[in-house]
């Protein structure tokens, strides 16, 4: 019997890290998850949300359009269920504070390891 | 407004050292230094970040095609074309900048990224001189630039 598989949004201006993101989503470790978008700002993740209503995202935090601290904002409130995932380079407390305040659940900073992902969705997942 | 204290600019060293170290290979700081000149000599690509807010200036990484094609296989990324080079270093530069907020806080503000291909004219410094961090990694060479002073 399969599972229904997890919907999954990438939110970063790098393509390389969207990318990297999206390899690391076929972890064995992981579950079933399915990428419905790769979106390169928050604007997009709005669209691309609104669209196919992901159940998971993880998100940049400095990106052009509008930033991923609103967009998290904008996400909460038009899904109260979604799990978000920061992933930033931006590694002082008050901004980790701020993201969570908005909603997010979990937050991993830049540069992160293949492992130290895997582990933060599996975290993430737990609720 | 004043120069960056010693321990400020090793905030810069030690987010060099974060960034690289978890990637594998050897890192190796070979100087950091203050610059005799405006312009410390510059590799074809480079990846810049505004300050503003605590600093004002910009701090930017200068590498070699070679570093960056490295950087891309150890994400595990094939396309190593231009666009995804000046990804690379653009993104390389935001996480450098953003690493030093967990010295320096919010105050610290970062743009997102500018990138400079081989060819663009190099950036215009804000101060007469610059600290300069020269790293090798994994044999490839490349320079930080922290062109920075405090409010």
């Amino acid at each position: 019997m399969s599972t229904k598989p997890i919907k999954l949004l990438i939110v970063d201006d790098s393509k390389v890290i969207r990318n990297r993101i999206a390899r690391l989503t076929m972890d064995p470790r992981l579950p079933n998850l399915q990428i419905v978008g790769l979106a390169a700002n928050g604007l997009e993740a709005l669209e691309l949300a609104r669209q196919h209503k992901p159940e998971l995202v993880t998100i940049d935090l400095t990106m052009p359009e509008m930033d991923g601290i609103e967009c998290v904002g904008e996400l909460v409130s038009a899904f109260p269920d979604i799990n978000i995932l920061v992933v930033s380079a931006l590694s002082d407390k008050s901004t980790a504070l701020t993201a969570m305040k908005r909603g997010a659940r979990g937050f991993l900073h830049k540069p992160f390891s293949d492992d130290a992902l895997v582990e933060a969705l599996l975290e993430l997942m737990k609720d | 407004m004043r120069e960056l204290t010693e321990s400020e600019f090793k905030v810069f060293v030690d987010a060099v050292r974060n960034y690289f170290e978890p990637c594998g290979g050897n890192l190796v700081v070979r100087a950091a230094y203050l610059s005799a000149t405006s312009t410390p000599e510059l590799y074809p690509y480079i990846g810049l970040i505004n300050i503003s807010g605590a600093f004002t200036g910009q701090v930017y990484l200068s590498a070699p095609e070679g570093l960056l094609r490295h950087l891309l296989r150890c994400y595990h990324e094939p396309n190593t074309s231009e666009d995804n080079l000046l990804d690379a270093i653009g993104e390389l530069a935001n996480t450098l900048a953003g690493s030093a907020r967990r010295h320096f806080g919010a105050e610290l503000e970062i743009s997102v990224p500018s990138v400079f291909k081989p060819g663009d004219p190099a950036p215009r410094h804000t101060r007469e001189r610059a600290y300069t961090i020269a790293i090798s990694w994994c044999g490839f060479d490349g320079i930080v630039v922290v062109d920075l002073a405090a409010n």
